[in-house]
């Protein structure tokens, strides 16, 4: 009976211990932050959002040399971030989703002004165990397509977001998470910032003034 | 132009009893190595606080490989809110998401100079103003180690286990808050904080960790230099 109780404690033991080990090779990420609001008057412009399923839907799966597998799902915060960002950058905001990948939709009668369109091109991140120094840190590289109010493309800008966290003993999700999230807001502040000082945006704001 | 420097040294050492066992761990887990902390501050112009206006403490991100830690600020933080005289802090985070994107890494303002370009973009002053900061500290700086030595070695058999040995590592912390005044949009002035400190790891059987903690010290004296020159006193 003795013997029969060690061994059910034995394997139990062992189910534990290589389920800890399991989960130390892999880290999962929900990326998810504060979703500030722009403190820049908005454009008296009507768009239309083009927000692409990929966006939305966005995970990224890296299996680092010496840092185990990595799943960062940043999809969500995309999609409550760049709402965000529109609805306080224009006075009226239309969104459409669409599945196509890098173009925009036919214009379907929508009395608009334009319409944009975000891409999340590239994401990565770093340990410090690959950087040497104490921080994670991450970039986001997004593409934002402009269109006239008959879906014409006006002109493409890429804009590059970093972000960086100090690590904590055992919070390595964490870090990446809030690196991403800084990654995210930079990017979201340039767009703000520096899209309206781009030629082909400020050719349009001119265009429809 | 005033500038004076104080010297502050702690040392702590708690030995406990050897008639209970625990005792003595417990004392030996809060055994205290020295550290050294240096302020220095430099007032440029006269200051003080309303009972309505409040503070805020901002670690200067950057894009290089040295950032002020978050835990540094928070330090502060807790400190200077608490107390006798307990300063009004708006948190760095509510004031970082309210000002987007003004205060991110990238478009956070370099020096006071810039202040005046910033409040002229619309809506900052405003809302500055509704939330009645008064002062900015801009946090820089870091704990670095600068030295480490000795070695130490665990091991643990069927007939037991321990450590033996003893390694050590020297830790510089170095800290400096630059005060921005938001009503004159210049700089109230400048103090730094320096603590420097060794800690040991002594293998006796048990690993006994002597912590000096320069951050920790640092951190200590910044904040209650800070809250003198904010108050004007």
């Amino acid at each position: 009976m003795v013997c029969r109780m060690s061994r059910t404690m034995l394997a139990g033991a062992l189910v534990v211990w290589v389920s800890l080990l399991m989960s130390a090779c892999s880290t999962s990420v929900q990326v998810a932050g504060d979703v500030p609001t722009l403190l820049v008057p908005a454009l008296s412009r009507h768009v239309t959002y083009v927000e692409p399923t990929d966006l939305v839907a966005y995970v990224h799966e890296e299996k680092l040399p010496r840092g185990g597998e990595w799943s960062i799902a940043l999809g969500q915060m995309n999609q409550v971030f760049f709402r965000q960002l529109m609805a306080s950058m224009f006075t009226t905001v239309t969104r459409i989703e669409t599945v196509e990948p890098g173009v925009l939709p036919a214009d379907e009668g929508e009395d608009h002004d334009g319409m944009i369109r975000i891409d999340l091109v590239e994401y990565g991140f770093l340990t410090p165990e690959l950087s040497g120094l104490n921080f994670y840190s991450a970039s986001a590289k997004y593409r934002v397509e402009l269109a006239d109010a008959t879906s014409q493309s006006l002109g493409v800008w890429q804009v590059v977001g970093y972000g960086k966290a100090e690590a904590g003993a055992f919070q390595a999700g964490e870090a990446v998470n809030a690196a991403t999230v800084m990654a995210i807001r930079d990017a979201g502040a340039r767009i703000a910032l520096e899209l309206p000082d781009q030629p082909f945006f400020s050719a349009w704001l001119e265009a429809t003034n | 132009m005033h500038g004076f420097t104080i010297r502050r040294s702690a040392r702590g050492v708690l030995l406990g009893r050897h008639a209970v066992h625990w005792v003595v761990l417990s004392a030996l887990a809060t055994l205290t190595a020295c550290a050294t902390t240096r302020v220095e501050q430099n007032r440029q112009m006269q200051t003080g606080l309303a009972s309505d206006e409040a503070m805020v403490i901002l670690g200067r991100a950057t894009y290089n490989d040295r950032q002020t830690e978050e835990s540094f600020t928070d330090c502060l933080e807790d400190i200077l809110s608490r107390g006798d005289r307990p300063i009004r802090l708006v948190p760095q985070k509510q004031f970082i998401d309210q000002m987007y994107p003004w205060f991110e890494p990238r478009t956070a303002p370099g020096s006071a100079n810039d202040l005046g370009r910033l409040f002229s973009e619309p809506g900052v002053k405003e809302q500055i103003a509704d939330a009645r900061v008064r002062y900015l500290a801009w946090i820089e700086g870091d704990t670095v180690t600068i030295d480490k030595g000795g070695s130490m070695s665990c091991t643990v058999s069927t007939f037991g286990g321990g450590c033996f040995g003893m390694s050590y590592w020297e830790q510089d912390a170095s800290y400096e808050a630059s005060i921005w005044d938001l009503q004159t949009l210049d700089t109230s002035g400048q103090i730094s904080a320096d603590a420097n400190g060794t800690s040991y790891l002594a293998g006796l059987v048990l690993p006994i960790p002597i912590l000096a903690r320069p951050g920790n010290a640092a951190c200590k004296g910044l904040a209650e230099q800070l809250r003198t020159f904010i108050s004007g006193s």
